[in-house]
């Protein structure tokens, strides 16, 4: 049963010898200092009993017709998973989903304030123009 | 120095040589961890019961509880874990990530999982994760 890697942040977990091309070693800042972690790249492809599994999480797509039948999604559930795995792997809290989802923001500082979104100047904007509004007034 | 916030940490598991976080937890607890001793009074001993360590250490457990969602498959995958427990040490490696600015993380291997649930009507469907520690979990130094 095949499934395709579709995140770069997957952290791989197994000996090194196996899947040394489907994955890679990069530099993340981890326990206050840079170390070397082995992650599946994304495109990747696994072939494992469980792998129907990783569809269902979010993190990969089916690979094989084994695969899309035991994870038993449509497209638009893999792109909704997709996205709440996202969510979820930036540790956000399920009050703030709807400002992540709003590109409001896209994580939190070590403070627990938000790291600003895309959208988040536009929203300051906003709320700059209300404001001034208030002022003119 | 810091007041380290819960908000925003993490709890992965294995599935398929692949680290996966967990959704919809609501609190985790570790425990248990102590380094083993034993007695060691004497009839010609003084007053105070002494103590020694054997030179073992016991690893404890994490627990965790979550708002449990039966058709989530991160769920499902805690409960693969209770019905098929056979697994390689590998598989049953889990991780923690704290939300601090060190980005710390706390990587344990699983003995074996305990799961489960309560119906409440003044609450949401929770469920409760037990997992006994197969060593020392690997603490920040």
């Amino acid at each position: 049963m095949k499934a395709r890697y579709i995140r770069d942040d997957v952290e791989y977990n197994g000996p090194p010898q196996l899947h040394r091309d489907d994955t890679h070693v990069l530099e993340v800042y981890r326990n206050g200092e840079d170390v070397k972690i082995r992650f599946w790249k994304k495109g990747a492809v696994i072939n494992h009993k469980e792998s129907f599994r990783l569809v269902q999480h979010g993190v990969c797509e089916p690979a094989d017709e084994e695969c899309e039948k035991r994870a038993n999604m449509s497209h638009e559930r893999i792109v909704k998973s997709k996205h709440a795995y996202e969510r979820l792997s930036r540790g956000i809290n399920s009050e703030d989903f709807d400002r992540y989802d709003a590109g409001l923001m896209i994580g939190y500082n070590p403070d627990g304030s938000d790291i600003p979104g895309p959208n988040a100047e536009t929203f300051d904007d906003e709320d700059s123009e209300d404001d001034y509004d208030e002022e003119e007034e | 120095m810091a007041k380290v916030i819960c908000k925003g940490t993490i709890i992965k598991h294995t599935v398929s040589s692949s680290l996966v976080a967990v959704a919809q937890v609501i609190s985790i607890d570790h425990s248990g961890a102590e380094v083993q001793t034993f007695e060691n009074k004497t009839l010609d001993g003084g007053a105070a019961i002494p103590h020694t360590p054997t030179g073992y250490s016991e690893g404890g457990s994490v627990d965790f509880e979550i708002f449990m969602d039966p058709v989530l498959a991160g769920h499902q995958s805690i409960t693969d874990r209770v019905t098929a427990p056979e697994l390689s040490a590998a598989d049953r490696l889990w991780q923690i990530s704290f939300a601090d600015a060190a980005v710390t993380t706390a990587n344990f291997t699983m003995a074996g999982t305990g799961y489960g649930w309560t119906v409440d009507m003044d609450d949401g469907l929770k469920a409760s994760i037990s997992l006994k520690l197969d060593g020392l979990m690997t603490y920040p130094t």
